[in-house]
């Protein structure tokens, strides 16, 4: 069964008068599944609705129509989730910098997420010891812990973005442009960061990128969206391989264009 | 030229705000709490207390009992430097509360309507829009009216209409503020709503309405002196440089000091507290 399942889904941030003279969906219909372990990368050029489908999954933003399942049961926005729903579903976010509050330290960022799930909580040891554990988990250096966003590289927010998400076990990571921001060298790390959590914490991966260099890194399989609609789902190789929707081929051509220049 | 600000100014005059300006500004505001705060300690005064031999004396006459009258006395007899000295301490406590509330009620309201969004801010942004139609200064002479004179009344009539200024500033930072990333990863984890403002979005709108309270302190002693001068402030058991302004307007030609001492006074508390926060409106306005 999948983890976590949209269905039709319909956003569009027009108001309703806007609507009805015909202005376009941001999103339009949009049905995809994740399953357990598994990685699905959305791709798409800009504005074809990638961070909205990626928001309405995390539960922060509504959609207009359409159901999010998580487990079989549909949820809602993010105020109205059962804890272990919320718990359950974490995101990272495009900007590296902005995604951590500059005037927290690491430790009480990370304590925060512990705070609010007290189940999430590390019982059989000190928060410091778990949060210098989980910093290495991430590849930082535990003394990470008494600094502040300000004072970190994009790559170093990135890892705090993703212990953060991981201090409390979630079963889908939901990450948006996640490595969009950073160089290349930095983006296979987290990359390889993220393959290794994977396999380790048996979590799923929605993975929204723009990027076809990184969805051969890291998905499994890969849904195309385009003008808010999604055009092609394919598994990661077939989809490399035998590209089925023209927009698909347009894309890869594009990203070939890329690499060849 | 990169922006271009429209702001009303306290004072006509434009002096450019230096650090060295600034600096001197907040000298002369440490005075104005230094003598306003310690100074009734030292110099006695009593409100009622007339004496009809020593009226009207020019600054540094001597009284019939031989002591100094070292700025002059009013039509009643009154010490000048006694008014001056516990007229600063009224303003400043004044001043102090009413910034106080407006801060406390303008950065609550601001930040919710601002975060919630939806009905929340329609309605607070109702009640601001008509707050902002009524000048201030008349709410305030209306209200301070209707009740018996007295500080708690003078406070909450210039309070009234005083929060709209920092709930506009609040809830407008508060909207950029709430699409940050790390306020969606709050909302993500179930941050509960009033623990994502405090922790999440205050210490961002702090600082530049920190730097407003300097402004809107100048306004609160402002009118606080206007509403004594009319009567309707502060009742004449308490000392307040407005009413001793009143006072001396009768003898503006034999005794010029009653009146313009006290008005010296207020204007140089009301200059350096505007320059003053000039700077930090420069220095913390535009905070990330
Ligand atoms: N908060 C919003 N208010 C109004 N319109 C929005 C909002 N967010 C997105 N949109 C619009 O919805 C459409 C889809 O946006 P979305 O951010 O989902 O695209 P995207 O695929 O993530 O693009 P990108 O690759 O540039 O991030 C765009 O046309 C965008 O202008
Ligand atoms: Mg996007």
């Amino acid at each position: 069964m999948s983890l976590i399942e949209v269905r039709d889904l319909v956003v569009n941030f027009h108001s309703r008068r806007e609507r009805r003279r015909g202005r376009p969906n941001a999103v339009d219909g949009v049905s995809l599944a994740v399953r357990p372990d598994e990685t699905l990368a959305v791709v798409g050029e800009s504005g074809s609705g990638k961070t909205t489908v990626a928001r309405c999954v995390a539960g922060l933003q509504t959609p207009q129509a359409g159901t999010v399942l998580f487990d079989g049961a549909p949820v809602g926005r993010v105020a109205k989730r059962p804890p272990e729903v919320r718990r359950a579903i974490q995101m990272v976010f495009q900007d590296p910098a902005a995604s951590l509050n500059p005037r927290m330290t690491v430790r009480s960022i990370i304590a925060e997420t512990w705070r609010t799930h007290r189940s999430a909580a590390p019982a059989d040891r000190s928060w410091d010891d778990a949060i210098a554990e989980l910093l290495r988990d991430v590849g930082l250096d535990p003394g990470v812990a008494d600094r502040r966003a300000p004072s970190l590289s994009g790559g170093q927010c990135q890892r705090v973005s993703i212990a953060r998400a991981l201090a409390l076990r979630p079963r889908l990571l939901v990450c948006d442009e996640a490595v969009s921001a950073l160089d290349v060298s930095v983006q296979s790390q987290i990359l390889r960061l993220l393959a290794g959590l994977r396999a380790s914490r048996e979590l799923a991966i929605l993975f929204i990128t723009h990027d076809l260099g990184v969805v051969r890194q890291i998905a499994d399989r890969v849904a195309v969206m385009h003008q808010g609609r999604l055009v092609e789902t394919a598994t990661a190789d077939d989809l490399f391989e035998r590209p089925g929707h023209p927009y698909t081929r347009k894309l890869l051509d594009a990203a070939l264009d890329l690499e060849g220049a | 030229m990169s922006a271009i600000t429209v702001r009303t100014r306290l004072w006509p005059v434009r002096l450019r705000s230096t650090p060295a300006v600034a600096t001197a500004a907040a000298v002369v505001l440490a005075c104005y709490l230094l003598v306003g705060l310690v100074g009734p300690l030292l110099i006695p005064y009593d409100p009622v207390a007339t004496s009809v031999a020593d009226r009207l004396l020019p600054i540094g006459a001597v009284r019939q009992d031989g002591t100094l009258a070292l700025l002059g006395t009013d039509g009643a007899g009154r010490d000048m430097l006694g008014q001056l000295v516990h007229g600063a301490r009224t303003s400043i406590v004044i001043g102090v509360s009413v910034v106080a509330t407006c801060l406390a009620v303008g950065l609550a309201l601001g930040t919710l309507a601002g975060y919630l969004a939806g009905w929340t801010d329609v309605a607070i942004s109702r009640l601001i829009d008509v707050l902002m139609a009524f000048p201030g200064i008349l709410l305030a002479i209306v209200i301070a009216g209707l009740f018996d004179q007295g500080m708690l009344v003078v406070v909450l009539a210039l309070s009234v209409a005083g929060w709209v200024a920092f709930a506009r500033l609040a809830r407008g930072l508060t909207l950029s503020l709430r699409v940050r990333p790390w306020v969606d990863a709050a909302r993500l984890i179930g941050v509960p709503t009033p623990v994502v403002i405090v922790r999440h979005i205050i210490p961002f709108v702090i600082g530049p309405v920190t730097a407003l309270a300097t402004t809107e302190f100048a306004g609160a002693v402002l009118s606080e002196a206007g509403l004594s001068f009319l009567g309707l402030g502060l009742p004449s058991s308490t000392v307040s440089w407005g009413q001793v302004i009143a006072n001396g307007k009768d003898y503006l030609d034999t005794a010029w000091w009653i009146s313009a001492l006290p008005g010296l006074a207020l204007t140089g508390l009301v200059v350096s507290t505007g320059l003053l926060g000039d700077h930090l409106t420069q220095r913390l306005g535009s905070s990330r």
